[in-house]
């Protein structure tokens, strides 16, 4: 049985994982620039020798999957179960912390799992819905969602992907582990109405499923056949598999220096949709929105586990006209792809952004990509001979495809059954949406694919062979590489590669049958290569001017870059005004900050750290706000290299006014002693105020006496009282005199020893605790005694700690002094002379986290 | 009674050449004045004065006790309690009024594995600005002195 602290969920063995350990892995190595060059300036043909890096860039397209007549699609074979909704309460509470941590989950058959996770942001600052209705453009705001990323306890390669609706209050999650797949998705258990306000429906009206996927739930393609690069696209010679240069002392290739912990970047992404995935989506704008916003999310949190990259999306543009009414006429994914490039050429030229993504709902069962291209927006370059313009564009096809191979549920928040609701898969099939958004977005990023990346030396480039180790372990047989797809790896012999070996980038884990059914959401393991592939890329991306001379509108953060919680009061009465909240970041230049509120209206700006705002009639006010840290190049454009946001509810309570349940009370103490006056009120929202003076005076008050007690030392005999206040009122406290009484002079006086306190046998010292104690009267000490002449003992204790003495009265401010320390089980005495309160008490109070019996032997007094 | 007498002559000629006020030339009768718990002296400060560095072997420091924690400057001996805190060695440090040889007396006794331990004493203090001298004979040890009242 396995803990759910230690899950132990490996599958690799020792001999897989030092293939792909190397030693001394933090090498400095601009691998992608020159070994692209290398490579095409020595290719087959010659004829590329002639032209520029930046123009070889433009040719390299990756197509994942590209035949569909011999794919074929079994019945998933998921296993759902009823989740207890205790489990997800932590994500709905109306108070939620910038941590949580899930307990209970039961992805394991004998165990459950922890998942860690902390709330992130998936959109960026004045990112819109840009709903084209084939009369109109509207600019909606981003709908009410929370997000929450993180990683399961004890499984590195694990993420949890979670949001919460704050319309419906619906949660949906995705969580993949080393060994499967988990989503959480919500069913309604009753209708929704269709005019459902903000706190019309909760999270309780749910019920959640857990999904769990096995192996027969991935996309088994027949007979598919694989290709490393798009050459074919092009009249051009084939770039082939990548070979990496530097070897370690045991032969095996390394690149990358890794990015180090102390940076991030953050890239947007403006998201495209089309006319068929708002129809299948069930023509409902916030059907499309919260698909694409979840899928943003989801890579965004793989990305960012990976990559140390924040993917947040920008605008997302939804096309409500009905058929036709969109600007995508292309029926292939290579054709999506050039529309795509020359819209954003005719009509968005200017617009600053990290990468365009289409997620088309046209059944065309591909996608494809620009590879190298980040941050680049308008390359001209041509595609089956036609004219196109290319850059950071991703074309995801087959998404929301109801009939297509590439079955895909829609979310649809009515489904009163177990439904795919907001983009959250529940059948293998429903994971490609998210495979292939976050696999050609790689592209973008310079991804290969990785059965085309070698580790190991063996072989020239481009052929593929056993002889050869690749990244995720695929290789095809000599014979069969050949036409149509050149000398690049295909063919039907990956059977042997590992499961654990898939990434995001490989086809033989994602899309090929048989043998290999893990489809793997990661860009492998830290040390491994395909990851430090993309780490150089992202570093050597992020200069001024990037690898390929282009602008990239990437943001590195240097310094880990934190957000406070939110500051605010807990409570605010009803439509009151003037109210602040704010936040404070580190390492964050001059970020941008979004506040967004529901309950009440911010009434300052909004993009500050410290706002002021207006509470509701009742029920709550949410605070969240978001900082995004500016990028340093890309033209000024905001990019926040980090979201992070936290969220406050903060409750309307109608005002109460203050009144004084407890006065404070006057005391007499020595020269030099402290004391705490304290007060006791009631009332809402209490701010207090001490004063020096008569009650009611305020002409004097007292430097930080904010609070309910008020600790001094009076010089002299000095009179204090409080003022409670909140939007309601004020209530003055009665004076209290602290009276300072001068030290006199003392004779001593000998007494016959006399036990003045023994706890054995009644209540001893309590652990890091007061004993009040008065002496006066006791084995004759007479009052106006200024001192005792004392042996005190510590009777077995059964901890380290020590004692303070000192003066009464109880409220006595405890000075940083100690008359005994003690050590375990050792009786120990020793001699002390303790100065006697003005009430003829002292204090005794033991720092130390057990009780401890104390004797006190008094053998005479100073008076 | 001339023996007597002639002993105090011997002291206190003794004691003129040496230049020096010591504890056993003090007299009396004082009396005791209590004042609140304060602490005095704590090596584990900053260095300064009354703070570290931490005494060393076989070192003496002199602090200064009258002016400070409500001690008058016309004290001539004062309560305290003394506390050793993580001592390297077994030792013992010696308590005395600063400027005169160091007595051949112990104030308290510690064992290297006692991670703290305290002894209350009275103590006399000088005239010099530093007026309390503390030697520590092995090793290194923190020393912290709290004050409960003075004599005068």
């Amino acid at each position: 049985m396995r803990d759910d602290d230690s899950l132990t969920l490996g599958r690799y063995s020792s001999g897989h994982r030092n293939l792909f350990t190397h030693a001394g892995a933090k090498i400095g190595y601009s691998f992608v620039l020159h070994s692209m060059r290398n490579l095409n300036e020595t290719g087959p043909t010659g004829e590329d020798v002639s032209m520029t890096p930046r123009m070889l860039l433009r040719i390299r397209i990756a197509v994942l999957c590209t035949v569909v007549a011999l794919c074929s699609w079994p019945l998933a074979a998921a296993t759902v179960s009823k989740l207890n909704d205790d489990v997800l309460a932590p994500l709905r509470a109306s108070s939620v912390t910038k941590r949580i941590l899930l307990s209970n989950v039961p992805l394991y058959e004998h165990g459950t799992a922890k998942i860690d996770l902390e709330e992130f942001e998936v959109w960026a600052p004045n990112g819109k819905v840009v709903v084209h209705d084939g009369k109109s453009v509207q600019y909606l705001d981003p709908p009410p969602m929370r997000f929450f990323r993180g990683m399961v306890n004890g499984d590195p390669e694990s993420f949890a992907y979670f949001s919460v609706d704050g319309r419906s209050g619906g949660i949906y999650g995705l969580v993949a582990t080393r060994d499967g797949k988990f989503s959480v998705n919500a069913s309604r258990r009753r209708a929704m109405t269709h005019d459902h306000s903000e706190n019309g429906d909760r999270g309780e009206d749910f019920d959640y499923f857990l999904t769990a996927f096995d192996d027969s739930d991935t996309i088994p393609m027949t007979g598919q056949t694989w290709e490393c690069g798009v050459d074919k696209l092009q009249a051009m010679s084939p770039i082939n598999k990548r070979i990496l240069a530097a070897t370690d002392a045991l032969g095996h290739r390394v690149v990358a220096q890794g990015i180090t912990g102390t940076q991030s970047f953050a890239m947007t992404v403006e998201v495209e949709t089309d006319d068929e995935l708002f129809a299948a989506a069930g023509n409902s704008i916030p059907n499309v929105t919260a698909l694409a916003t979840n899928l943003t999310g989801a890579v965004s949190t793989i990305y960012n586990r990976d990559l140390k990259t924040n993917v947040l999306q920008q605008n997302l543009h939804v096309y409500s006209g009905g058929p036709g009414m969109d600007p995508w006429t292309a029926t292939t994914a290579a054709g999506g792809l050039a529309e795509i490039g020359n819209y954003y050429h005719t009509n968005h030229l200017a617009l600053k952004r990290s990468a365009v993504v289409m997620l088309s709902g046209k059944a065309t069962l591909s996608g494809i990509a620009w590879e190298g291209t980040i941050g680049e927006g308008d390359l001209a370059a041509s595609i089956n001979s036609v004219s196109t313009y290319s850059g950071a564009y991703a074309w995801c096809g087959s998404i929301g495809d109801l009939s297509g191979p590439f079955t895909s549920t829609v979310p649809d928040p009515n489904l009163t059954t177990n439904g795919s609701l907001y983009g959250m898969p529940t059948g293998g099939n429903n994971y490609w949406p998210l495979e292939e958004y976050a696999h050609e977005l790689g592209h973008n990023l310079a991804g290969h694919h990785t059965q085309c990346v070698a580790i190991t030396s063996g072989e020239a480039a481009g052929t593929n062979h056993p002889s050869q180790l690749f990244v995720d372990m695929c290789y095809t047989l000599e014979s069969e590489q050949s036409s149509p797809f050149g000398a690049c790896a295909r063919g039907s012999n990956y059977t042997s590669a590992p499961a654990e070996k898939g990434t995001i980038m490989s086809y033989c884990h994602n899309v090929l049958p048989g043998g290999i059914p893990q489809s793997r959401f990661t860009f492998g393991q830290a040390a491994e290569v395909s990851h430090h592939e993309l780490d150089d890329y992202m570093l050597s991306a992020t200069g001024p001017i990037g690898p390929y001379g282009g602008t990239f509108n990437i943001v590195t953060a240097v310094g880990t870059f934190t957000m406070s919680a939110i500051t605010a009061a807990s409570t605010v009465g009803p439509n009151s005004v003037g109210n602040t909240a704010s936040v404070t970041t580190t390492n964050g230049g001059t970020p941008t900050f979004a506040w967004t509120i529901t309950g009440g209206t911010i009434t300052s700006a909004s993009n500050i750290a410290s706002i002021a705002y207006t509470a509701g009639a009742s029920g709550n006010v949410v605070l969240r706000a978001t900082a995004y840290k500016n990028g340093t190049n890309g033209g000024g454009f905001i990019n926040g290299a980090v979201g992070i946001t936290d969220t406050k509810s903060v409750a309307i309570v109608a005002c109460v006014a203050p009144a004084i349940s407890t006065q404070p009370q006057s005391v007499a103490v020595p020269a030099g002693t402290g004391v705490t006056l304290s007060v006791g009120a009631t009332g809402t929202s209490l701010t207090y105020q001490w004063y020096i003076g008569t009650s009611g005076v305020t002409t004097t008050p007292v430097g930080g006496g904010t609070n309910a007690s008020l600790s001094v030392t009076p010089a002299s005999t000095t009179t204090y009282w409080v003022r409670v206040s909140n939007g309601c009122g004020t209530a003055d406290s009665t004076a209290a005199t602290v009276t300072v009484t001068a030290i006199a002079a003392a004779n001593f006086f000998i007494l016959s020893p006399c036990r003045v306190l023994d706890t054995r046998g009644g209540t001893p010292v309590p652990a890091n605790g007061l004993m009040n104690l008065v002496l006066t009267g006791k084995c004759s000490v007479p009052a106006g005694a200024t001192s005792v002449a004392i042996n005190v003992t510590v009777v077995n204790p059964v901890v380290a700690g020590l004692v303070t003495l000192y003066p009464g009265p109880a409220n006595t401010v405890k000075p940083l002094v100690s008359t005994i320390n003690y050590t375990v089980g050792r009786t120990l005495a020793n001699n002390a002379r303790i100065t006697v309160g003005i009430d003829g008490s002292i204090n005794i109070f033991n720092a130390a986290g057990t009780p401890l019996d104390f004797l006190i032997d008094v053998a005479g007094y100073f008076k | 009674m001339t023996m007597r007498t002639f002993s105090k002559f011997m002291l206190l000629t003794i004691i003129s050449l040496m230049g020096a006020v010591s504890a056993t030339a003090q007299t009396g009768p004082f009396q005791f004045y209590a004042i609140p718990p304060c602490r005095i002296v704590d090596t584990r400060n900053p260095n300064s004065t009354n703070g570290g560095p931490i005494m060393g072997s076989n070192v003496q420091r002199d602090f200064q006790v009258r002016g400070v924690c409500g001690v008058p400057t016309t004290a001539k001996a004062v309560s305290l309690n003394v506390t050793v805190a993580g001592p390297t060695q077994s030792s013992f440090l010696t308590l005395w009024p600063s400027g005169g040889t160091r007595p051949v007396v112990s104030t308290i006794n510690f064992n290297s594995t006692d991670p703290a331990l305290a002894n209350g004493a009275i103590v006399g203090v000088s005239l010099t600005t530093n007026d309390l001298s503390v030697y520590n004979n092995f090793g290194s040890v923190h020393v912290l002195l709290d004050v409960t009242g003075y004599f005068q």
